[in-house]
């Protein structure tokens, strides 16, 4: 969960910008490696969405097994056509498993952007509410998927990973692009 | 392999006629194709002779020079794509089908999928606007635009192939899988049901409806909300090509089929 406006809006790219192209990539692969922890991580995640969340903090909340976004304000966007970007393999796969079909050119190509209540009914984020309920109703949907008597950590990685096989294997690969731009 | 002996050609003019469909005469000329700018959006609009607006050589040809002039206005971001009358179209012309060799099977295939693969990848945004029904490969061809809006009254949304007792080509309905949703592909793709414009709707099929009257203006409308001014060519055709990348791949595949039916028996 952030705090204030954000979410997460993604890279940070005037700092990027400053990297030389060793240090590039290896920060591109850090941010997969974290992508890849997240999503295969053996406990229950809850993404709380408590404002925008743009561009690559989309892939953080993708990466989490539930997702409450915050109803009267903040935009939900992957907004790379806009800034003329396109995506990295690993991101892509993740956006392709993990966003609903339906769903995937108006939000990969075109760049549409979303209210919490829209992805909701998109189906892109699982709860929304206001913000001064976010963390309540984000912690009772953790306990309530984590069960009774919690989940094996072991086990809920396996499944993790076997479910998201493909997606798992190229983010462990280094960063490409499938076109060039 | 495949092979259209005289008695198969024969044989499918004659399940033709009992499906009631209409024989195309030879060399169907289109009768009109405007490209006409309405500020950023571009609105193309086939009509064939027939109107029904078979996916033939002629018609590629068309499109392909309707393609080539939109791309030409450098400030365009959006494409409607539309036809007249009781058809979008109506798929692939089945008398070429009958009536050809094999290598003429495999060109005119292989041109149809060429339009496919430039249409899934166009670096403007596409929308059809479905101004009737839209049948087969028409149907594969207004599921290669970014947008699909249907008029809610007239014509239908259906893959008759079943009917008609062809199969698929491979690729194909990687598109079928990619753009319908799941729930709908039993129905749809296996046993060709048929769906009006606002069971289409509500099935996840097509994206919007519109009156007929005012289907071109809501089509405009729709590909100015989704192209913001500053699109960038480049990136969408690049982020088009990646999303797409298995159907880009398949349609670039000379044409073949997994299954062999004897379709033309």
């Amino acid at each position: 969960m952030g705090e204030g406006k954000f979410y997460s809006l993604g890279l940070d790219l005037t700092a990027l910008g400053a990297l030389s192209a060793m240090e590039m990539q290896q920060f591109a692969y850090d941010l997969q490696k974290l992508l890849l922890r997240l999503l295969t991580f053996p406990l229950v995640t809850v993404a709380a969405i408590n404002g925008h969340v743009y561009a690559a903090g989309v892939f953080i909340a993708l990466a989490h097994d539930h997702k409450v976004m915050r109803s009267e304000r903040g935009w939900w966007c992957l907004n790379e056509i806009h800034i003329r970007r396109n995506f990295t393999v690993g991101v892509l796969e993740m956006a392709k498993a993990l966003l609903p079909q339906s769903e995937l050119r108006y939000s990969v190509v075109l760049g549409r952007r979303y209210t919490g209540e829209e992805a909701r009914a998109a189906g892109i984020v699982d709860e929304v509410c206001p913000l001064a309920q976010l963390k309540s109703v984000a912690m009772a949907a953790a306990v309530r998927l984590a069960g009774k008597d919690g989940l094996d950590r072991k086990t809920l990685s396996a499944i993790k990973h076997d479910l998201y096989r493909d997606v798992v294997r190229v983010l462990s690969e280094p960063t490409r692009t499938y076109s060039l731009l | 392999m495949f092979r259209l002996s005289l008695r198969s050609r024969s044989s499918l003019l004659h399940r033709l006629g009992f499906c009631g469909l209409r024989r195309a005469s030879e060399n169907v000329p289109l009768r009109r194709c405007t490209v006409e700018k309405v500020d950023q959006c571009v609105v193309v609009r086939l009509v064939s002779e027939n109107k029904e607006n078979r996916v033939n050589p002629e018609f590629l040809d068309a499109f392909h020079k309707a393609l080539d002039q939109v791309e030409s206005y450098e400030d365009a971001v959006s494409m409607v794509t539309t036809s007249e009358g009781k058809h979008f179209s109506l798929g692939l012309e089945l008398e070429l089908l009958a009536g050809s060799s094999y290598s003429e099977f495999m060109k005119y295939m292989s041109d149809v999928q060429d339009l496919f693969r430039r249409l899934f990848t166009f670096p403007l945004v596409t929308v059809a606007a479905v101004n009737g029904h839209i049948y087969a490969a028409g149907a594969l061809l207004g599921l290669c635009h970014d947008h699909i809006i249907m008029n809610n009254s007239k014509g239908f949304f259906c893959l008759p192939e079943v009917n008609l007792r062809l199969n698929f080509p491979v690729g194909w309905t990687e598109i079928l899988k990619a753009r319908l949703p799941q729930r709908e592909l039993k129905a749809a793709v296996v046993l060709g049901k048929r769906y009006g414009g606002m069971e289409a709707e509500r099935a996840g099929i097509v994206d919007e409806l519109a009156p007929p009257e005012t289907l071109r203006e809501a089509a405009i409308a729709a590909a100015g909300r989704l192209a913001g001014p500053g699109l960038d060519r480049k990136t969408v055709s690049a982020l088009k090509h990646d999303l797409y990348r298995d159907i880009v791949l398949a349609m670039s595949e000379p044409p073949k089929y997994y299954s062999h039916i004897p379709i033309i028996s």
